[in-house]
């Protein structure tokens, strides 16, 4: 009996030492989506901007989610944001005097499908964000409505 | 005769790149961070106030010229063929004053790509919040914008076709 309770802590033993190898091999080999902090400290030396991290931003009494900012502190800064976050793609084709005002907010998904980018073109920033559920992402949306109304 | 003259032109400008020498002059670009929508503007030193000030509208990127002056790369709109030899007369112009210009690219498409376009318009902020994420998870760009007089937000979804 003893032998077999032995034989079986060995068994799994083994076979979670296998799926603990396999979930970290997973995770070397599949770039996941890069998380606020990740994002900080692909930019935080970046010359020309400022960026800064956030942790647990408080957008209401239920909203706490990391954030990422990037403000341009030059034209070369500005220039380098546009090419990094291909802002042209996103500026509104169709209203070219439109959408950069202090009253708008411009707001799309980043190429890794989680990160939502705000963009406000009269401040020359970006406001990165990672939202866990729709729910916090409409929550974020009415924090900068509320920002753009001020 | 669109194309020959587009490439009469590149061809052009790039030869007068390969002719000019050394920099005479340090052009001072700059887009202007406040105002997306404004353009590139390069300004020549020692031309201010003289009307040197050159300002390419650069919003697009499809349908426009790529260009570059002094190692920065610039994007000039151009809806006809009138904007395409406008541009590179200027573009020609800093290469005369002395700049080292070239024309990197030249999109087939001068119009522009055509975008698909959804407008929204409510006073309720969680109407517009709940829209404006439903778009942008489908891939649309938004844009919303605050009318004070009306009190109500108006939400832009566009995203290219």
């Amino acid at each position: 009996m003893n032998k077999d309770m032995k034989r079986l802590c060995i068994f799994t033993a083994v076979l979670l030492a296998v799926a603990l190898a396999g979930v970290s091999l997973w995770h070397l080999l599949t770039p996941g989506t890069p998380t606020p902090s990740d994002l900080y400290h692909r930019y935080e030396h970046q010359a020309g901007v400022r960026v800064g991290y956030i942790e647990d931003y408080r957008f209401d009494d239920s909203t706490f989610v990391d954030v990422v900012t990037v403000e341009a502190l030059d034209s070369a800064g500005w220039h380098w944001m546009e090419q990094e976050f291909a802002l042209h793609e996103h500026a509104n084709p169709e209203a070219p005097a439109a959408g950069s005002g202090p009253e708008s907010v411009t707001l799309w998904q980043c190429d890794d499908g989680q990160n939502i980018a705000f963009c406000s073109w009269a401040d020359s920033a970006l406001c990165l964000v990672q939202p866990r559920s729709e729910r916090e992402f409409e929550h974020i949306i009415i924090y900068h409505l509320q920002k753009i109304r001020q | 005769m669109k194309h020959t003259s587009t490439i009469a032109l590149a061809a052009l400008a790039c030869l007068l790149t390969t002719a000019c020498g050394p920099l005479k002059y340090s052009a001072q670009s700059t887009t202007d961070p406040k105002n997306p929508n404004s353009g590139v503007s390069i300004q020549l030193p020692g031309t201010a106030g003289d009307g040197a000030q050159h300002t390419f509208v650069s919003q697009h990127p499809e349908g426009n010229i790529k260009y570059v002056v002094d190692g920065q790369q610039y994007i000039g709109e151009v809806t006809t063929e009138e904007d395409i030899a406008t541009l590179y007369l200027k573009i020609l112009g800093f290469a005369k004053l002395g700049h080292n210009v070239s024309v990197t690219a030249r999109d087939d498409n001068p119009k522009g790509t055509k975008t698909d376009t959804h407008t929204f318009t409510s006073e309720s902020e969680v109407e517009v919040a709940s829209w404006a994420a439903r778009m942008v998870r489908k891939g649309y760009s938004v844009t919303i914008e605050y009318d004070k007089s009306k009190h109500t937000y108006t939400c832009t979804a566009y995203k290219k076709k």
